[in-house]
């Protein structure tokens, strides 16, 4: 039986989670006011639309999409992102990085900014929210294969080897 | 896998104020959307 959010239920969530949903947006806006200001409208967003969270256990995906989805709006209005439409533009991107081979000298902060947004998402999502590639699957609404593929395809560009780090 | 700058983000002490009043912002909305009915 599904368990209904309660507008509790959200101010307990944001309060526990507010530093993570805080570094999140400035990973993409790079600037503490726009960031919390990302954070503010997220937040106001997802009160509105409580009613549209299937169940409690999505919470935490439903609200990092809302919270994407204002960031790349943000960005999107500011003129500050590509858009890589096909694997070969990423391709190509690929081959004009300048991104260092070194893993060790790679601060994987630091690093995203070089990737195109599909991939960065996926990489922010995996490595700084420790979520799994299912639940990246949830928020951005796509395959989980094409999931595997991006992620593969980000780590190849920052040329950073997993190691026996598992992506399943 | 380096983490380092991301785990040590300084948070801006405005990150509470600003938590609550999104909370608030749209509580009181709520508020004022019931008086109207």
């Amino acid at each position: 039986m599904k368990e209904e959010i309660t507008i509790q239920d959200l101010i307990e969530f944001f309060k526990s989670n507010e530093n993570r949903i805080y570094k999140f947006a400035y990973g993409y806006v790079k600037d503490q006011d726009y960031a919390l200001d990302l954070v503010h409208e997220s937040i106001v967003k997802a009160i509105r639309k409580k009613d549209t969270v299937k169940e409690k256990r999505y919470l935490k995906t439903w609200f990092y999409r809302i919270l994407i989805n204002e960031c790349l709006g943000f960005l999107r209005k500011k003129n500050k992102i590509l858009f890589y439409e096909d694997l070969k533009e990423i391709e190509n991107f690929n081959e004009s990085s300048n991104i260092t081979d070194s893993y060790e000298n790679v601060d994987l902060y630091d690093a995203i900014d070089k990737l195109p947004e599909k991939l960065k998402t996926v990489i922010m999502l995996r490595f700084f929210e420790d979520m799994t590639l299912e639940e990246i699957s949830q928020i951005t609404k796509i395959n989980l294969n094409t999931i595997k593929s991006r992620l593969y395809k980000a780590l190849n560009v920052l040329k950073i080897n997993m190691k026996g780090d598992s992506l399943e | 896998m380096n983490k380092s700058k991301y785990d040590k983000l300084e948070i801006p002490k405005e990150l509470s104020f600003v938590v609550e009043d999104a909370i608030e912002t749209r509580s009181k909305g709520r508020k004022k959307e019931n008086e109207s009915i």
